[in-house]
């Protein structure tokens, strides 16, 4: 997303496209042609496999919509309604319900990696600042999906969240009852909850883009290349010194390599690198 | 994969090998994806055959019934209306259809139809038109009394649906009559 795109266009039609729309460009600049470190490891795949976990969050969304009714009276009863009636529906809501949950095991990973890596530092703060926003959005897509089939955990996972807000001084029985749109969680609740369920995930794309564009403009964080080839091919990255190496870790815990599962893991793990790359 | 290398590499293989397994997993997803828009268990069951007692319907009677969302016209008809169902050149039809093959044998004065015009989906009105038969509001095709399209734009004459008879006064619509036809 930075930078003149290297995509040659090969027939004549994306030639015309290319000068009009050069939406085959952006992507291949950004996703073909995108220059990374040769040694990033499997950790990094969590980012595309959270686009991922996204995109089948939305696709079997927009499909549950089709057999849900967001309405106190008969949500529940819809719920039962995709599991036993609808075709494949138990398969698309347990995607949905499941896909969620390996959706917030996936950015725990992500965000461990980030921390350990260093990922956040600078000039990627903004880019970590944009990935708690993600986070914050997640957690609240996933509490107003959860309220959604209206059982007994739905209804009272509302009532005892919503009533977080009621510790705010002054102003806490307001802002509840404003949240609920009424005296206790109801009907408006509901379909409240469900609007906004359909609504977030869409800003959680759109806050995905900026994300991306962010990691982009900073390129990805790297380790040293202490006992290998150069790891940045973009040159206007500086190659980072070495930092503590496996074997210097297993030189200060003072044991044998492999010795124990704790030296092992650290061992098949990187080093860190803290450090960020400077333009 | 290399162009200067002109034998098939490791990794055409893998390239492959890898496309093959994302094509079939990708389809695979797709199954219910797309068939959790058929109808579903519930609208199944709901569309199972329904009994119609025949026997309050008057002669010259109309009725509708609903079977499957559809409307279904239920005609006791006349002497004169079967009369003038049998009198009519096939050739002269837009499509022809012999009035016996349009009713049960021996219930010639029983007619069911799908009661949707075959133009363009809208229900004709009962006893109107200029044939005796069925008229559609919506953009003027004529039925006779047998449910025939005779003028107007509607292709085709008015469907049948699958039923049979129980008794003399009493049929089920959703379920054919192996024994007839």
């Amino acid at each position: 997303m930075s930078g003149h795109s290297t995509y040659q266009p090969q027939n004549a039609f994306m030639k015309w496209m290319e000068r009009r729309l050069p939406i085959a460009g952006l992507i291949h600049s950004s996703f073909v042609a995108y220059p990374t470190p040769r040694n990033l490891n499997y950790w990094w795949t969590f980012g595309g496999i959270l686009s991922f976990l996204l995109g089948a969050q939305i696709v079997t969304g927009i499909i549950l919509v089709m057999h849900y009714t967001p309405h106190a009276d008969m949500a529940f009863n819809s719920v039962e309604h995709i599991m036993r009636d609808v075709n494949y529906g138990w398969l698309l809501r347990y995607l949905h319900s499941n896909g969620a949950a390996m959706f917030f095991v996936a950015v725990y990973v992500h965000i461990a990696r980030g921390m350990y890596y260093g990922s956040y530092k600078e000039p990627r703060e903004v880019l970590w600042i944009l990935g708690v926003i993600l986070y914050l959005l997640m957690m609240a897509t996933g509490f107003l999906g959860y309220t959604l089939p209206w059982g007994q955990m739905s209804f009272w996972g509302a009532t005892v969240i919503t009533n977080f807000f009621s510790a705010i001084p002054l102003v806490g029985e307001s802002v509840v009852s404003w949240l609920w749109g009424g005296y206790s969680v109801g009907n408006p609740t509901l379909q409240r909850f469900f609007s906004l369920h359909y609504l977030l995930p869409f800003v959680i794309a759109g806050v995905v883009v900026l994300h991306i564009w962010a990691l982009h403009v900073s390129g990805r964080t790297i380790r040293p290349a202490s006992s290998r080839s150069p790891t940045r091919t973009r040159s206007r990255s500086r190659p980072t010194p070495p930092s503590r190496t496996a074997s210097s870790w297993r030189a200060s815990a003072s044991c044998t390599p492999g010795s124990c599962s704790t030296c092992r893991t650290i061992s098949a793990m990187p080093t860190t690198t803290s450090r960020p790359i400077r333009r | 994969m290399t162009s200067t290398s002109a034998e098939p590499t490791r990794r055409d293989f893998l390239y492959i090998a890898t496309g093959t397994v994302a094509a079939v997993g990708g389809a695979a997803t797709l199954v219910p994806l797309i068939a959790q828009m058929n109808p579903d268990a519930s609208t199944i069951a709901a569309g199972a055959p329904v009994e119609v007692d025949l026997a309050p319907i008057a002669e010259g009677q109309v009725i509708k019934v609903f079977w499957r969302g559809k409307p279904i016209f239920i005609s006791h008809r006349t002497k004169k209306e079967i009369e003038e169902a049998r009198n009519v050149q096939l050739n002269s039809l837009p499509d022809p259809e012999a009035d016996k093959d349009r009713v049960k044998a021996g219930k010639d004065q029983w007619l069911v139809l799908i009661g949707i015009c075959t133009h363009l989906g809208c229900i004709p009105l009962a006893h109107q038109g200029n044939y005796d038969g069925w008229f559609c509001p919506c953009h003027g095709s004529q039925y006779d009394t047998s449910g025939r399209i005779r003028q107007g734009p509607a292709p085709k004459n008015l469907f049948l649906p699958p039923y049979k008879f129980l008794s003399d006064t009493r049929i089920r619509i959703g379920e054919e009559d192996t024994a007839h036809v």
